[in-house]
């Protein structure tokens, strides 16, 4: 991937350039930031001035039975959802990208309508069809509900990928001998693939952050984000920072490694 | 021999191939020349099993492939981007088609990239996306070749191609060609890859074969005023008279005064035009040729050792051009804005029909 990029002029004008991004990245990192300070500050209220360090509240979050519940909870969804939504969402990539059938258009548009759907009403039109058809409250309704909403964003992070494939590739690799099979596993999924990675790190991480849906879906169990929500309105305590940290730090991570992921495609030149 | 028969392609109500029937025979080097949007690619295609056509039939030495699939055909398509696998090495793109097919790979990736002209020590584990325009478009045909096809389709590979390389492997593609004995269909939109290369050509012109024969005849003798221009920068005049006489016609066009006397082949339309080249036009200050116009000379465009003369009759926009060595035409003395003869021979007029 060679873009090339403006560079921004004179001394002066790099100065404001740079001091400008700065302040935006410190403004939009300063309640993430905080939240981790607070996460190891040694007392209920939390202060800046007469700071103490403690990992007593990870201590306490990790030793909790209900929060622990809360996380695996949360995997039971968050897992599952990735590998589907990853299977859905990349094959209606491929669908859209690389074939031609009627009505591909308003395909894409209606696959990616709930995208835009705000997430608070989505939530609530999934609960009230819950009760209706008889699925219920609980993990498996909340995996479903997650899937409505996850898939198109697999499917739109993967399309970006397929859409730089050469239109000819598929016809070249039928051309030269290859059946369905080997167009697949040969050629069209290593093609993919560093897309379909992209969109799986997303899923999961859209998942695992995930407030809206789950609580609508999850009924009697809870999840990390409902079980915040639930202890917030109870009254604060150090606890939730620290728990919030932790959904933080795995989301950190998993960005980290897609950043890690594309940097080294660029290294070996693709 | 490969013969298509009332081959037709339909895009709703847009006809882009309408019942083409061709037969290029086992070895031969067929190209299919026509503007944009004449149908030539649609019509390959069809042969290489990527578009169904609407109707008609297709058969390989007698057998119907006409709803083969293409990887059940024995066909190969060198594509205008190349197509190569961008997540392969050049050996890997190569080795493909062997192994999808089930044939010995052994050292055949190197024989075959010598065939093109390219280094195996230097390029066979190259990543494809390593490589430049021309290397591309050589393992492209590498791995066209690899397949060991009957007929090998090319979409004007060469396009993209600056003109050097072009001209280079368009000799080398016509070397290859006479050296395996495979068929080969170039599809291109460039008289010179056309004349330079093929034993026939097909003239594609909204999806209708206008004229079929090697390109020499085609040159020689073209069917209609389209293929005349399409064939080599010519001048054009309409007549306004015709008579025959004893297989010849002698013509007239109100630009000139004389008429002439021109060969015309029998069983054609009554001609409509007369074509006379470029190249075999002339500019002079007295009329020493058969036929000639004044005209005053309007520009003089020195293209290497050639000059291009253009000229215009007073108040007709019409322009006409002669293309003369550049020592001839300073020979002359004429310059720009000078009035001049454009001449040429009778026997360097061509009739066509309208």
């Amino acid at each position: 991937m060679s873009t090339r990029t403006l560079s921004f002029g004179g001394r002066s004008s790099g100065w404001i350039w740079y001091g400008y991004v700065t302040l935006v990245a410190l403004f939009l990192m300063i309640p993430l930031v905080s939240l981790v300070i607070a996460s190891f500050y040694d007392g209920r209220f939390f202060s800046i001035v007469d700071y103490q360090f403690t990992l007593g509240w990870y201590n306490a979050a990790l030793s909790s039975g209900s929060i622990r519940r809360a996380f695996t909870n949360t995997l039971f969804i968050s897992v599952p959802v990735t590998v589907l939504s990853t299977i859905i969402g990349t094959a209606a990539a491929l669908a859209y990208t690389r074939y031609e059938f009627p009505y591909r258009e308003s395909f894409k548009l209606i696959a990616l309508l709930p995208i835009f759907f705000p997430l608070i009403l989505l939530g609530l039109g999934m609960s009230m069809w819950a009760s209706q058809i008889g699925l219920g409250y609980g993990l498996v309704p909340s995996i479903i509900g997650e899937l409505v909403w996850i898939s198109p964003i697999v499917m739109f992070v993967v399309s970006i990928t397929a859409l730089g494939i050469d239109p000819n590739t598929e016809e070249a690799a039928r051309d030269l001998g290859a059946d369905t099979l080997t167009l697949y596993r040969r050629v069209l999924f290593p093609l993919v693939a560093d897309g379909v990675v992209s969109g799986a790190i997303f899923a999961f991480v859209l998942s695992w952050n995930n407030y809206y849906i789950v609580s609508y879906l999850s009924g009697p169990q809870s999840t990390i984000t409902t079980w915040i929500h639930g202890r917030m309105t109870q009254g604060f305590t150090p606890v939730v920072p620290a728990v919030a940290s932790l959904i933080f730090y795995v989301s950190i991570l998993l960005v980290v490694g897609a950043i890690v992921i594309e940097y080294r495609k660029d290294d070996t030149g693709e | 021999m490969l013969q298509s028969t009332n081959l037709r392609a339909e895009y709703g109500a847009l006809v882009a191939v309408n019942d083409v029937d061709i037969r290029i025979e086992t070895g031969e080097f067929a190209t299919i020349v026509g503007p944009s949007g004449c149908g030539k690619t649609t019509l390959l295609r069809m042969l290489a099993g990527h578009q169904a056509p609407t109707d008609g039939r297709i058969e390989l030495d007698g057998v119907d492939i006409t709803d083969a699939e293409p990887q059940n055909r024995p066909t190969s398509l060198v594509f205008q981007s190349w197509a190569l696998f961008p997540h392969m090495t050049v050996r890997e793109n190569i080795e493909f088609p062997m192994r999808n097919s089930g044939l010995e790979v052994g050292d055949r990736v190197e024989e075959l990239l010598r065939q093109v002209r390219l280094d195996p020590e230097i390029h066979a584990d190259k990543q494809a996306t390593e490589l430049s325009g021309g290397q591309k478009q050589r393992v492209a045909l590498a791995r066209s070749l690899a397949y060991e096809p009957d007929i090998l389709l090319l979409d004007e590979p060469l396009a993209s191609l600056d003109y050097v390389l072009r001209k280079r492997l368009q000799r080398e593609l016509a070397d290859l060609n006479e050296e395996l004995g495979m068929t080969f269909i170039y599809v291109t939109h460039s008289l010179e890859s056309a004349l330079l290369m093929s034993d026939k050509l097909f003239v594609l012109e909204n999806g209708n074969i206008i004229q079929t024969g090697s390109p020499e005849d085609i040159y020689r003798a073209p069917n209609t005023k389209f293929i005349a221009e399409f064939m080599g920068d010519a001048n054009t005049f309409e007549l306004d008279g015709a008579t025959e006489r004893d297989g010849s016609y002698e013509v007239h066009a109100a630009p000139f005064d004389q008429t002439t006397t021109v060969p015309y082949e029998d069983g054609r339309d009554t001609p409509a035009y007369l074509v006379v080249r470029y190249d075999d036009t002339a500019v002079g200050t007295e009329l020493t040729a058969d036929l000639g116009l004044t005209v005053a000379v309007e520009n003089v465009l020195v293209r290497g050792n050639t000059v291009l003369v253009e000229c215009k009759q007073p108040g007709d926009d019409d322009e006409y051009v002669a293309e003369m060595p550049v020592d001839a035409f300073r020979a002359t003395g004429i310059e720009k804005g000078d009035t001049a003869y454009l001449q040429w021979n009778a026997s360097k007029s061509i009739l066509v029909p309208e």
